[in-house]
């Protein structure tokens, strides 16, 4: 009965809805629809060139003159233009922050920076930005020169190469006489005026239009299938349109594409097609020269950043932002309106004139889209009424019907209304699923009113789809405008009529509140990951070795000391000192290495060891300094200083060792391998001292405990710190041998390649690594204990610069657990015995000085067993990191949070059925669906082609190329126009002709009016059956012409487009068979 | 709901990080599946690598929690809008906001906010949830939803640490002991349940994170409805016998039944003249046939007329010692396939 009374009210309404909407448009005040332009040059930094807040359209005076001169008062004259001037009040307060919010605050890529909305609080706005490049002046002539072609060719819809720029720069139309920026002197507005800019910027436009050259009608069917044609190939469309963009849209979640189906995914950048003319001009740019050497270009240009502002005033607006996002595609072409007009009036002068209405055209598009007449949607409402409700709707709908067709579908009005709806039949095709038996609507799974719980997808999309009609195919998004100056009424009653034949599902919005739940998981599963291939892991190492090595020339240097120098604690000092005070260091080192030289047995070794850590440990102030510029030098000087100092070192000692290492290193590239033998050396040599090794290995550990300042710091060191610390730190007080390591890390590449040739080594490394050599460790963490908390936070060392990038990456489990294991193999001796098959060879040149090598040896030994060790636990976190792999072992599962309504009526009727069904307006209002105007057609014809393009372009890079179309019904003339590309306009169908042509007899007749629509619906099904007869046999026979067609079917050539286009809903291949160029 | 809803931070050490992220999925295998490790650093961390959150929904989706997703390209994706939205993005307010961008992958919605933490570089930490998806309209639909609930989720999460932070600020204050000792050195970020002091918060995330994609995904909901539906409320008598009664509009396949082009094949002339005579006229008639299924004749011949009576019963199958009437057309399989009819009553003239 509301309804009802609704809709009668509303046809009461009718005659004096004109005034009636000026008042509802004035809600939308035009401050609230501010219009900022920014321009952004790498050189000059941000300019802003326009605000719309900042400028104040008044009526000229007689003696306007814009001012020429730069001036800083205010206000101040900047554009005299078709009887208004234009008033600079000075800057609003908040450009800068504005502009930095468009930007962003680091340089981005501008191709990805697409459509950007930024919701804001107090005031509460929703800005709409767009980044795009600025254009050049030499397109602006171009477009400026061709603007008078685009009239004549407007009329013809044809699909001439020509036509293509022509009706784009509609804009600038709008664009009138000065030129002119905010910012007086050098606007800046125009890039640079090399022979490329003007290419680049020609790409803006053609871009837009590149479709029409991809699309060559051959190629067009055979590979556009759209999301979900791909499998459905036969009934059932409705339903599986909506499942198949829900799977189109998915993520790839796991390690392979899960994908099995094949259903195409959306194009993962297509949702910023409203902004992404660049990037995909460069791949499907219309020639590819153009294309290349624009897009090359591009990145040199100056950026233009538009924001569009929409404020919402007060608490009862809010609802205004909501509309906003709900109608995103309708936002997102006004953005690119907005664009558009931006280029017009850099383009062609009147520039603020041009932009300022560009807001005012924003402001009402916002009026219109939020508080503009709306019609009730017929069906929806007979459909969703009570029984009651549904029968006086249909008799009033038939009343109208009849009424209309009385003095519309006469012969004198060229059967206005049977025309018209053969085509809104033909393209709004969202009927076909309410009455096709092909398409069912799974009735047995819908439950009325709980909330749907089956493959959720997006409802407002589906609708959307449903009423532009885009469920054939091709996919063509249709709106129908009536047009009529003097008869209102009809054109009401129309508007009417259409909306019964215009339908779509019913959307609900559901509002929910998140009720606090347990978060107490109901069970635990753990799960038992395959063991993991660790021995294989090994094995493949080799390969990314290689890349790192590749990667980190620097690394190379610095182990490389260490592997020539005997103490492990040394040769981190000489790592790090090596390059920074060379002198000093030189004798501290000479010292400690002759030091342990005299003392031939470990045990000096291993003391050498404790003072440095200690020192190291004391004032780590002295590392600091210094690492930096170790690290922060580039390689080659540190190996060229390095050489020196270790020269030096090795003349004090006399080693051969160091000698040999010392070349390799020289030799730089080749450093790799000597290096490595170098190193494996010392292992060899201890041999001999097989028997005293482990009691230094535990002496040395015995030691430090003993000696170390407090214990539980020389265990936290030793077991725990990597845990904690692997994030950035690294810490010197730490157990010598973990500073070691880590420089040993580094020279992972160099070890690990040597490693491939010899499988010995491998084998060794393998055995190392066997966790069951670990010993229990009790793992005392200390946490009491002050000193090593301090130095924890403390000691951030710079190394943390490399350091850092190195961690970034290393694996959490596997860390510590290295740690440990360097410390406690030492005290395994089986590893030991497997060195010697490996390092024969070096023992030779040794000889000379047994004593020192011995020495060295034995010292070298606690650092070569870490030293070899470590690269292959580098390499184990590295093939770690590589696959990066760790297995779940835990779920734990938790209830689903449940959906509560946040009201007891939380469903609120939402969608596009309320808003884009237009009622009359006194202007045309883009991007609605269904509308009628009371302006002339020529008034509005260029806008709603540039519409149609804009629809084409923002849907461009979807799946499926969208044709935009429109149909204008003109009540003046009483013709049917269908404008748009590939669209011919058929005649009135005999079928249409015919169902309408007996529903007023039928009405007069008395026939209750559900019978009436009761035949309406089953004539609208009968199509249905028809079309599939025709897909039948369209597909069953090799060729088919029209006349064979018509007299088997018994039909009309004019029914064809009607038929195949209902056809290509439930049988889309009858269209990849046959042109769609039909009719 | 086809997104992902991730909770990224600032890490001092490792930039902009994604931390903890909740995703829908229908295929077992992703909550299990082994992922890469990221990296060891507490503030980076959330549930670690091997654990996983999961909750199942009755309709067979599953949200599912992790540390990172192991598809790659996604973590990869993740990663750039933790970038994009905790450092690029500018906010109107200087404490956080909200921001929708789109970038090569998808689409992102992203709310940033700031956390307290004594131990933090000026005191306080940068967080944002972000909501990654590919389907643009709908991301941007339920952008009011989810932009609430972020922020009520940014809000907990505020009041939370700045419980732990007063806490902590009232045993030393940590301004004035940097003021003091001159050091600035911040140590490794602190874990999201230090911050926050609570030890289930990344669970909290989940049921908050879940509830999202669920509300979100329910947040339009569409009812179809067919004409049927409409007859049926205004005439609930008129369906019968009509259009609109199921299975009017479809006739059964060549599969099931001899098509009428292969049964002029397998009779010769006058038999299949005669046989279509009386299957259009009404004429009672009975095949009997040995090698030939006479069932896939007769559904051929029966398609040839109204569907709606199913059980039509002039055309059937002979049945052994029947009498039949003179009336009835009898059609029999003689030999070798051949046919021959019995039946009295003439061919119209046109026919013969």
């Amino acid at each position: 009965m509301a309804l009802f009374d609704k809709l009668f009210s509303l046809k009461r309404k009718l005659d004096d809805r004109e005034s009636r909407n000026r008042d509802r448009s004035c809600q939308i005040n035009p401050e609230q629809v501010r219009l900022l332009l920014f321009k952004e040059c790498d050189w000059r930094g941000r300019k802003l060139l326009f605000d719309s807040s900042a400028i104040q359209k008044v009526p000229a005076g007689k003696n306007d003159r814009p001012n020429l001169r730069q001036t800083d008062e205010t206000p101040n004259i900047v554009e005299v233009s078709e009887g208004f001037t234009y008033l600079y009040k000075g800057p609003a307060e908040d450009a800068s922050v504005l502009g930095e919010m468009i930007f962003g605050a680091v340089a981005m890529n501008y191709k990805n920076v697409a459509l950007k909305i930024h919701i804001m609080d107090e005031p509460r706005r929703l800005m709409c930005t767009k980044v795009f490049c600025v254009p050049s002046r030499r397109i602006s002539r171009v477009i400026t020169e061709r603007h008078p072609e685009r009239r004549e060719a407007g009329g013809s819809g044809d699909l001439g190469s020509r036509s293509k720029p022509l009706s784009v720069p509609l804009v600038t139309e709008e664009g009138v006489s000065l030129s002119f920026s905010l910012d007086r002197g050098d606007s800046g507005y125009y890039g640079e005026h090399s022979p490329y800019s003007s290419v680049g910027s020609t790409q803006d436009y053609f871009s837009m239009f590149d479709i029409y050259d991809n699309n060559n009608q051959d190629d067009f069917c055979s590979f556009h299938l759209p999301p979900g044609r791909k499998l459905s190939t036969s009934s059932n469309g409705s339903w599986q349109r909506r499942t198949f963009q829900n799977m189109a849209t998915r993520f790839d979640l796991g390690h392979q594409s899960t994908n099995l189906l094949g259903v195409p995914t959306i194009n993962s950048n297509a949702g910023s097609s409203d902004s992404q003319m660049y990037s995909n001009s460069s791949t499907s740019g219309t020639s590819d020269s153009i294309a290349s050497s624009g897009s090359a270009m591009l990145h040199r240009k100056n950026k233009l950043g538009l924001a569009l502002l929409i404020s919402v005033t007060d608490s009862t607006q809010i609802d205004v932002v909501r509309q906003c996002l709900e109608h995103s595609p309708q936002l997102q072409a006004l953005v690119c309106r907005l664009r558009l007009a931006t280029l017009s009036a850099g383009a062609s002068g009147g520039f603020v004139s041009t932009l300022y209405r560009a807001a005012e055209h924003a402001a009402r598009w916002l009026s219109d889209l939020v508080y503009g007449p709306r019609l009730q949607p017929v069906w929806l409402n007979l459909v969703m009424g009570d029984a009651r409700t549904s029968n006086r709707l249909a008799e009033s709908l038939l009343s109208d019907l009849c009424s209309i067709l009385s003095v519309g579908d006469t012969k004198s009005t060229n059967f206005f209304i049977s025309t018209l709806l053969t085509h809104v039949l033909t393209y709004h095709l969202g009927w076909v699923a309410t009455v096709s038996p092909y398409d069912t609507v799974d009735h047995q799974t819908r439950q009325d009113d709980a909330v749907d719980t089956r493959k959720p997808y997006n409802a407002l999309w589906a609708q959307l789809s449903d009423l532009c009609g885009s469920i054939g195919f091709p996919p063509r998004a249709a709106r129908t405008i009536i047009s009529g100056t003097s008869n209102t009424q009809f054109v009401n009653r129309l508007l009417m009529v259409l909306t019964y034949f215009v339908r779509c599902g019913d959307v609900k919005r559901n509002d929910f509140q998140f009720q606090e739940c347990m978060v107490k998981e109901n069970k635990v599963v753990s799960v038992t990951p395959s063991a993991p291939p660790e021995c294989a892991g090994l094995r493949r190492t080799a390969t990314h070795v290689n890349k790192l090595g590749q990667c980190e020339s620097e690394s190379l240097t610095v182990p490389s000391v260490n592997t020539q120098n005997s103490d492990s604690s040394v040769s981190t000092l000489a790592a790090s000192e090596v390059s920074i005070k060379r002198s000093s260091t030189l004798a501290n080192l000479g010292q400690k290495l002759s030091n342990s030289s005299e003392f031939p047995v470990e045990e000096r070794s291993s003391t050498s060891d404790v003072p440095v850590t200690s020192q190291l440990k004391r004032n780590p102030t002295v590392m600091l300094p210094l690492q930096p510029s170790s690290d922060s030098s580039p390689s080659s000087s540190l190996s060229e200083n390095e050489p020196e100092t270790e020269q030096k070192v090795v003349f004090v000692l006399g080693d051969n060792d160091k000698l040999v290492g010392l070349k390799n290193k020289s030799v730089g590239g080749k450093c790799v391998k000597k290096s490595s033998k170098v190193h494996n050396e010392p292992v060899i040599l201890e041999i001999p001292e097989k028997t005293s090794e482990p009691c230094k290995n535990e002496g040395c550990e015995q030691d430090k405990r003993a000696n170390s300042p407090s214990k539980c710091c020389g265990q936290t060191l030793q077991h725990s710190k990597p845990i904690k610390h692997s994030g950035f730190k690294f810490e010197f007080d730490k157990y010598p041998q973990i500073v070691t390591n880590y420089m040993k890390s580094k020279n992972l590449e160099i070890l690990d390649r040597h490693y491939i040739g010899k499988p010995g080594n491998l084998k060794l490394d393998n055995f190392q690594f066997d966790p069951t050599i670990v010993p229990p460790i009790q793992e005392d963490r200390c946490e009491t204990c002050v000193k090593c908390q301090m130095m924890e936070s403390m000691l951030q060392t710079p190394t943390n610069a490399s350091e850092m990038e190195y961690m970034n990456d290393m694996p959490r489990q596997s860390e510590p657990q290295f740690a440990k294991e360097t410390i406690v193999e030492d005290t395994t001796s089986p590893h030991r015995e497997m060195t010697p098959k490996t390092f024969v060879r070096r023992r030779k040149e040794n000889t000379v000085v047994v004593n020192f090598v011995k020495t060295n040896k034995t010292s070298c030994d606690g650092a070569s067993v870490t030293e070899t060790k470590r690269p292959d636990v580098r390499k184990v976190t590295r093939e770690k990191e590589k696959a990066r792999v760790v297995d779940v072992k835990q779920v734990l599962e938790f209830p689903v949070p449940a959906l509560c309504a946040a009201r007891a009526n939380a469903q609120a009727r939402s969608g596009f059925d309320g808003s884009l069904l237009g009622g009359v307006t006194d202007h045309y209002v883009p991007d609605l669906i269904l509308q009628g105007t009371i302006a002339k057609p020529t008034a509005w014809e260029p806008e709603l082609r540039r519409d149609l393009d804009l629809t084409t372009y923002l849907n461009k890079t979807l799946d499926t190329p969208i044709q935009a179309i429109a149909i204008i019904g003109d009540i003046n003339t009483w013709q049917v126009r269908v404008i748009g590309r590939e669209c011919g306009s058929g005649g009135m169908s005999s079928l249409v002709g015919a169902m309408l042509d007996t529903l007023p007899a039928m009405w007069k007749a008395r026939v209750p009016a559900q019978q009436c629509i009761s035949f309406l619906e089953s004539k609208l099904r009968e199509f249905c059956v028809l079309s599939k007869t025709l897909a039948d046999m369209l597909m069953s026979t090799d060729f088919c012409d029209i006349a064979t067609l018509t007299k088997s079917l018994n039909i009309d050539v004019n029914d064809v487009p009607l038929l195949l286009a209902v056809a290509t809903t439930h049988t889309p291949q009858v269209a990849t068979r046959y042109g769609l160029s039909y009719g | 709901m086809n997104a992902i809803v991730g909770l990224c931070h600032f890490c001092e050490a490792h930039g902009p990080r994604p931390l903890f992220c909740t995703f829908t999925t229908d295929n077992e295998s992703h909550t299990t599946e082994s992922s890469k490790s990221g990296v060891q650093c507490s503030g980076c961390t959330s549930l670690g690598p091997e654990t996983v959150f999961v909750s199942r929904d009755d309709d067979g989706t599953i949200f599912c929690s992790r540390e990172s997703v192991p598809n790659a390209d996604v973590t990869a994706f993740l990663r750039q809008a933790a970038i994009r939205s905790i450092t690029c993005e500018v906010n109107w307010n200087k404490e956080g906001g909200v921001v929708y961008f789109s970038d090569t992958h998808g689409h992102v919605l992203s709310l940033t906010f700031q956390v307290k933490d004594t131990w933090a570089r000026g005191l306080k930490r940068w967080f944002s949830i972000v909501v990654l998806m590919k389907d643009k309209m709908l991301l941007l639909n339920i952008t009011p939803l989810l932009t609430e609930h972020m922020q009520k989720i940014a809000k907990e999460l505020q009041e939370l640490a700045d419980v732990v932070y007063d806490a902590e600020q009232k045993v030393c204050s940590q301004r004035a002991l940097r003021l003091k000792t001159g050091r600035n050195d911040f140590g490794q970020s602190r874990s999201l349940m230090h911050l926050t002091g609570s030890e289930d918060v990344f669970k909290r995330l989940h049921s908050n994170f879940t509830w999202m994609l669920k509300a979100g995904a329910h947040t339009y909901s569409e009812k179809l409805y067919t004409s049927q539906d409409l007859l049926k409320k205004l005439q609930p008598q008129a369906l019968k016998n009509s259009i609109f009664e199921p299975s009017t509009c479809s006739v059964p396949n060549d599969e099931e039944c001899m098509s009428l082009r292969s049964l002029e094949k397998l009779l010769t002339k006058t038999v299949f003249k005669v046989l279509m005579y009386c299957t259009l006229t009404g004429v009672y008639i009975v095949i009997k046939s040995n090698k030939i299924e006479a069932d896939a004749i007769i559904k051929g011949l029966s398609r040839l007329l109204p569907v709606n009576q199913p059980n039509y019963t002039r055309i059937s199958i002979a049945k052994s010692d029947e009498k039949l009437l003179t009336s009835v057309c009898l059609v029999e399989e003689v030999e070798n396939g051949n046919f021959s009819y019995k039946w009295a009553g003439p061919l119209p003239v046109k026919l013969v």
